[in-house]
């Protein structure tokens, strides 16, 4: 870790106020169902039913929170230059979200997940990465702008580029990514309102926290330790 | 690829013409310093350098009827990359009555600094994963993709090879 960017550990103080919520009990509900749902402060009665997951842990992490109609972020940090490994976990019938959450954040070598304003994150070690802890000055963004873009725009910012490069991150190649499109009929896409926001002086962490929760997004960290160096990438693993 | 559920699913997916995509592939595009754009037209790269292409897919079962009720989440997987690490696996909520997926592929980034060299190029496999109720199913499909430089000409290509 460079000088100047001092690991932040955030996950005591929040773990221990976290709590959610509803848990559909149907997995196949509305995805956008609960959108306004509180994170909240007391213990809940929801409950899964048993559940079969695959993916990675970020993949079976961003499926959970969109599952719960929550927004997060997960932050991963590769000892190689391969994404992690996919695992089947089976979650049993009448766990709670936050065990569930706990249960998919052990697959990851030191993942620890804690709520940052509402937002589920999951970080290394419980520690956020050093390029996440750059301040940034100032950012005006549009929430009817698609997250995707959003993501991309706070990427280029002149504080995000500089700090990659003095802490030796180079940008891993872009390869695309999948989003759902209308077929048929009416799928009940509402034009999101022209709200424009400006964010000053937060750490780009925050900053993705606020974006994710605007569009009820998951957004994605990485960094991989490469023959041609460290690259990272960021973008949106859900939304 | 193994099963994870006490159900087989040999549910498919297959190539779907929409606007953009006629034949369900959009056109192969290289870009030198512009945006990458989806199939509903969102803007999901800026300042690009490198190519890409669209494409659609929905869902099929047993009998490669279409199929058009329920939701699931699904999760791409990829395999065989040739480049490691490879695309970021995407999770997005799909309602079979009405919607199937866009996937984009591209390579490579951020105008100037990280345009594709000759025969800088990457090949990988893609299927999805459906989350459906309480059970994960991965999906027989598995499509073949190319993209990048190969020897100085931008291209991508796709292929199901499975089943």
């Amino acid at each position: 870790m460079k000088k100047g960017l001092s690991k932040v550990n955030m996950t005591k103080p929040i773990a221990a106020t976290l709590s959610l919520i509803v848990w559909f009990a149907g997995v196949q509900t509305t995805p956008n169902a609960s959108a306004q749902a509180p994170v909240s402060s007391t213990s809940s009665a929801g409950v899964l039913p048993g559940l079969q997951l695959r993916g990675s842990t970020q993949t079976m992490f961003a499926t959970l929170i969109k599952e719960a109609g929550l927004s997060g972020g997960a932050a991963g940090s590769n000892q190689g230059c391969s994404r992690p490994p996919v695992r089947d976990v089976s979650i049993p019938a009448g766990t709670n979200f936050e065990n569930a959450i706990a249960l998919v954040a052990k697959l990851g070598p030191g993942s620890k997940w804690n709520v940052q304003g509402g937002v589920v994150v999951l970080l290394p070690d419980g520690v956020v990465p050093p390029l996440l802890q750059v301040q940034i000055q100032s950012f005006t963004w549009n929430k009817s702008m698609p997250v995707r873009e959003v993501l991309d725009r706070i990427r280029q910012l002149p504080e995000v580029t500089g700090a990659a490069a003095k802490l030796g991150l180079a940008e891993a190649p872009f390869e695309g990514g999948a989003s759902s499109i209308c077929l048929r009929g009416s799928c009940g896409e509402e034009a999101r309102p022209q709200v424009v926001e400006t964010e000053q002086n937060v750490p780009l962490v925050a900053l993705l926290n606020r974006v994710a929760q605007a569009h009820q997004a998951v957004w994605d960290y990485s960094e991989f330790r490469c023959e041609r160096g460290i690259l990272f990438s960021l973008g949106v693993l859900a939304e | 690829m193994q099963r994870t559920s006490s159900c087989r699913y040999q549910h498919t997916f297959q190539l779907v013409t929409v606007a953009g995509a006629p034949g369900s592939k959009g056109p192969i595009i290289p870009v030198t310093n512009g945006n990458v754009v989806a199939l509903n037209g969102q803007v999901i790269q800026t300042n690009y350098c490198g190519v890409y292409e669209n494409f659609a897919y929905e869902i099929l079962d047993q009998q490669s009827n279409l199929l058009l009720k329920g939701i699931a989440t699904g999760t791409e997987v990829f395999t065989n990359i040739s480049v490691p690490p490879g695309p970021t696996p995407k999770v997005l909520a799909i309602s079979f009555a009405t919607q199937g997926w866009n996937d984009t592929q591209a390579w490579k980034g951020t105008y100037p600094q990280y345009c594709p060299t000759n025969n800088d190029n990457q090949a990988l496999d893609y299927s999805m994963t459906m989350q459906i109720g309480s059970a994960v199913y991965p999906l027989v499909t598995i499509v073949h993709y190319t993209k990048g430089n190969f020897n100085g000409t931008l291209n991508v290509t796709a292929a199901i090879t499975k089943p």
